[in-house]
């Protein structure tokens, strides 16, 4: 059916910074996860790089997808839009500035609220694994767009 | 409460800043004195060239090359007469040109040693890019100083421009003043003004604003009003003693747009709010709000936003409400630092007077269906490889007179977390450390507290190429409670100590695939994960932040079915899945993902939750998600869970929208959760006919064949005003609804009038957008 194993990539820039803060865990794990795949090495300032990545917007909320008849809430709906960019010093752009938006929806009880939150945790650390991986495969789709 | 975007001004009012670059075609104010069309063409136009001996501006060096010089007067007319240098008199069609300047008249006298030019009979003055029609006008050319009597105007002035915003279209404005004063350059005093961006004639406009005066400073960028009455179909709607507002889209103290409504619980409403700019990264808004049934309630809300830290205060209090016989009042405070190197912080307060503050008092559904106010602390470091948290948090319970009381949540305080990651151990290995310390306590007396630690240390070796990961892992889960008022005859020190072996491993595989005539890539991602995690007898541990989490995908790869630490269930389970994405291989975004999961237990549970029936059987239930965004705005979310032993669907949820265009939404949902929910959601806006548009929400239960949300609105733009009507119901409880209207009013390019709809528009009714978005932000009305 044409399906092939995945064939090894490269990310289009050698080093790469990201302007994010040292606390944030996005930075931690971005880091980490370019570093595990890939040949590019993040270093601490831009001016050393040859990319910047770049967060332009990163809103999480939380909506009310329904409620029960006494008003309450059942559901959430978590969502995170992240919008970034990549570019080199010059601000030419090495990645395709992009916009990706992420769902997920928990269900809600008041007298759990504990247990939710920790449960809203492991959901928001599954939407920044996937947010992590979609932006490798940007990074990458840029990659093989180049050659 | 919600945040109030900064106060923006439309620099469209009177416009921007002027340009210098002269426009080649300028509206002439509809309804003014058809002075062109009517003019006769001067049969043999004489130009005489009238140079101006001693320019009291110095010209600029670089001449522009079609503007006349500057400096330079170009006089055409039927007949001129008058002396060289002195003073030139010119009647019939006369047309004067100088600099940005164009004059018409049907008589002028130009003097040239003062530089003013006297005007008289059906004058038209076009000043780059503003026009201004009327009987008289003395002014002095390049000191712009003078006067125009009785004008009809018409400014059209681009908006700035900011990087990185959507270009906005210019809004033109016009109207008449009893006389126009030019006070030097780029400032305009007019008295006895109107104001509308309505393009019908002067006197037959929808909407105008008068005022007594109104002065334009443009090298300010500032504008000032004084005695300003708004009159909507002939009819004063708002009056006040004076308006500043500043020209170029900066922040400025000032009152806000007076909210008007009305809800079933505190009758009719007014707000009146107060916007100051206290400084470039600080402001506050003062909102008295007078409910007929109540009292008056005082609103306010502050911001700030620095280096590293941004925060906000809002209060509301009100004394003595009349319907529940006492004070009210309610605060909240959120604020977040960076202290640098990895430091961080955050405080989020919150706190009502009384259980029923929100369902009485507020009308959005995110504050009444709240019934735990969080006011949590927290401190933390993230040093790359580890990071660490301290967090205080307790909450404030809002109990519902008419349900059974809530269960009080454990207070925290406080909760210290450690995690960290060391990839680089010898052989490939991969450490990860998890340690918790938690002091529970509880208000109720019967109910146990103590302290829980818990430490959980697991190695891993992730094996990796391209294609393919394997990941073994193997960790320790080490727990220790020191509980007080534990129930008698158990123990109040426990310990659970629980090794937790996995394995995690995926293939992708790729393919390039044709779709709709576009070049795809595809790709198909099994993944198994095998959990083995034997069993301890729990029972004596007391339950404080545990619960059964939702079965979903981020679940069925994660070694425990429970959320909190109480409750490590048993398992020996193999978790099979698969996904597919269809991804753009321009941009690399997931167009469509497909995902299915199914788990096989070698053996059935023991470990519960207190009352809950354990698991028996072999197989989970099935899960199905999609997500596909199909362009052309069409896009879908689906998930079900099935049940193949009791052959039923635990859970199915689909919605879809179509959006093509801006204005035109369509969302359809349905949700269902087996013995729990069965709701469809239905929102949506279109337009209707001849500027009617319409909105509204459905979204109604079957369980209990009740409507739980619902909101009807209808919108109208007609060019140069728009008007919202909205009336929204909600289920607060059993059996009872709160609902609310809403009355808009926008004059377009000035200011939104009425209660404001927007907001809860925006939040229930998912791609909302505003028919026709103004060319530039309200002047005084916060977007």
């Amino acid at each position: 059916c044409g399906f092939q194993l995945r064939g090894s990539s490269d990310l289009p820039f050698e080093t790469l910074y990201i302007a994010l803060p040292e606390s944030s865990e996005l930075h931690a794990q971005l880091a980490r996860t370019v570093q595990a795949s890939s040949r590019t090495r993040v270093v601490g300032s831009a001016a050393e790089a040859q990319a910047v990545f770049a967060v332009t917007a990163d809103n999480q909320s939380k909506n009310i997808l329904s409620l029960s008849s006494a008003g309450r809430v059942r559901e959430y709906e978590l969502v995170r839009s992240f919008a970034f960019r990549v570019h080199d010093a010059k601000g030419q752009e090495l990645v395709p500035a992009g916009q990706i938006v992420l769902r997920r929806d928990i269900s809600f009880a008041d007298d759990q609220i504990l247990s939710k939150e920790n449960e809203e945790a492991l959901l928001r650390r599954d939407m920044q694994n996937d947010l992590v991986q979609q932006l490798l495969r940007r990074f990458t789709a840029a990659k093989q767009l180049q050659k | 409460g919600e945040s109030l975007p900064p106060l923006r001004v439309d620099p469209a009012l009177l416009g921007a800043p002027p340009l210098r670059t002269p426009t080649a075609s300028v509206p002439a104010p509809v309804g003014a004195a058809p002075a062109v069309s009517v003019m006769p063409v001067p049969p043999q136009p004489v130009p005489i060239p009238v140079v101006a001996p001693r320019p009291v501006v110095a010209p600029p060096q670089a001449v522009p090359t079609e503007a006349p010089a500057p400096g330079v007067v170009h006089v055409e007319a039927e007949r001129i007469e008058g002396k060289s240098g002195v003073e030139t008199v010119a009647d019939g069609g006369v047309v004067l040109k100088k600099g940005g300047n164009v004059l018409m008249a049907d008589h002028l006298i130009y003097r040239e040693a003062e530089d003013e030019v006297d005007a008289t009979g059906n004058v038209h003055l076009r000043r780059d890019t503003d026009a201004m029609t009327g009987p008289h006008l003395k002014m002095q050319l390049e000191q712009s100083l003078g006067f125009f009597e009785t004008p009809l105007y018409a400014i059209n002035r681009p908006p700035l421009q900011k990087p990185g915003q959507p270009p906005r279209e210019a809004i033109s404005g016009q109207g008449k003043a009893a006389r126009l004063d030019f006070e030097g350059e780029d400032r305009y005093r007019f008295s006895d003004v109107t104001y509308s961006t309505c393009k019908a004639e002067v006197d037959n406009q929808d909407w105008y604003a008068k005022a007594k005066s109104l002065s334009l400073d443009y090298q300010k960028e500032e504008g000032d009003a004084d005695k300003v009455t708004v009159v909507f179909k002939g009819i004063p709607i708002l009056y006040s003693p004076w308006l500043s507002f500043s020209l170029n889209n900066e922040r400025k103290s000032g009152f806000l747009v007076p909210t008007i409504g009305g809800t079933s619980q505190s009758g009719m409403e007014a707000t009146i709010p107060y916007y100051w700019n206290i400084a470039p990264n600080m402001d506050a808004t003062l909102s008295p709000r007078l409910l007929s049934k109540r009292g008056l309630q005082a609103v306010g809300q502050f911001r700030y936003l620095g280096q590293g830290y941004q925060g906000e205060v809002a209060g509301e209090f009100l004394p003595q409400d009349r319907v529940f016989n006492g004070d009210r009042s309610a605060f909240s405070m959120l604020h977040q630092q960076d202290f640098g190197r990895g430091f961080g912080g955050s405080l989020n307060l919150n706190r009502v007077s009384d259980d029923t503050y929100f369902t009485d008092l507020s009308t959005r559904l995110s504050n009444i269906a709240q019934t735990n106010l969080l006011r949590e602390g927290r401190l933390f470091y993230n040093g790359g490889w580890w990071s660490t948290q301290m967090m205080a948090q307790r909450y404030q319970v809002l109990q519902d007179p008419s349900q059974p009381p809530a269960g009080i949540p454990y207070d925290r305080l406080p909760q210290v977390t450690l995690s960290a990651v060391r990839p680089d151990l010898p052989a490939g290995m991969v450490l990860n450390l998890n340690g918790e310390f938690v002091k529970f306590s509880h208000p109720d007396q019967t109910l146990a507290q103590g302290r829980r630690t818990t430490v959980y240390p697991q190695f891993s070796l992730p094996l990796q190429t391209a294609a393919f990961y394997l990941t073994p892992k193997i960790g320790l889960h080490a727990t220790r409670y020191d509980l007080e008022r534990q129930v008698p005859g158990l123990d109040t020190s426990l310990a659970r100590n629980v090794p937790i072996v996995s394995v995690d491993s995926g293939i992708t595989f790729e393919r390039d695939m044709q779709l709709f005539g576009r070049n795809l890539l595809n790709t198909l991602e099994p993944r198994l994960y095998y959990l083995k995690v034997p069993y301890r007898d729990q029972r004596q541990l007391p339950l404080f932040d545990t619960g059964l989490v939702d079965f979903n995908f981020a679940q069925i790869f994660s070694e425990n079915i429970y959320s909190g630490g109480d409750r490590l269930a048993d398992a020996n389970q193999l978790t099979a899945a698969v996904t597919s994405r269809v991804i753009d291989p321009v941009t690399g975004s997931e167009l469509v993902r497909v995902a299915l999961g199914q788990r096989y237990y070698f053996s059935d549970q023991n470990v519960t939750l207190p009352g809950m029936a354990p698991r028996t059987g072999h197989m989970a239930d099935y899960l199905a998600g999609m997500t596909a965004s199909l362009g052309q705005g069409f896009s879908l979310d689906s998930a079900l869970q099935y049940n193949p032993r009791d052959k039923q669907m635990e859970r199915f949820n689909f919605s879809g929208r179509y959006q093509p265009e801006t204005g035109k939404l369509i969302n359809a949902g349905y949700r269902y959760t087996r013995e729990l929910l069965r709701q469809i959601d239905l929102s949506g806006q279109w337009p209707v006919m001849n500027g009617w548009s319409a909105v509204g929400r459905y979204n109604y239960s079957f369980k209990e064949k009740r409507a739980i949300e619902s909101i009807a609105g209808l919108e109208y733009n007609s060019g140069c005003w728009s008007t919202r009507l909205v009336v929204h119901r909600l289920a607060t409880a059993v059996g009872r609804t709160s609902s609310a209207f809403f009355v808009q009013l926008e004059l377009n390019g000035f200011s939104r009038l009425g209660s404001n709809p927007l907001d809860m528009l925006k939040r229930n009714v998912p791609g909302y957008g505003r028919w026709i978005e103004p060319a530039a932000d309200p002047v005084f009305g916060a977007q």
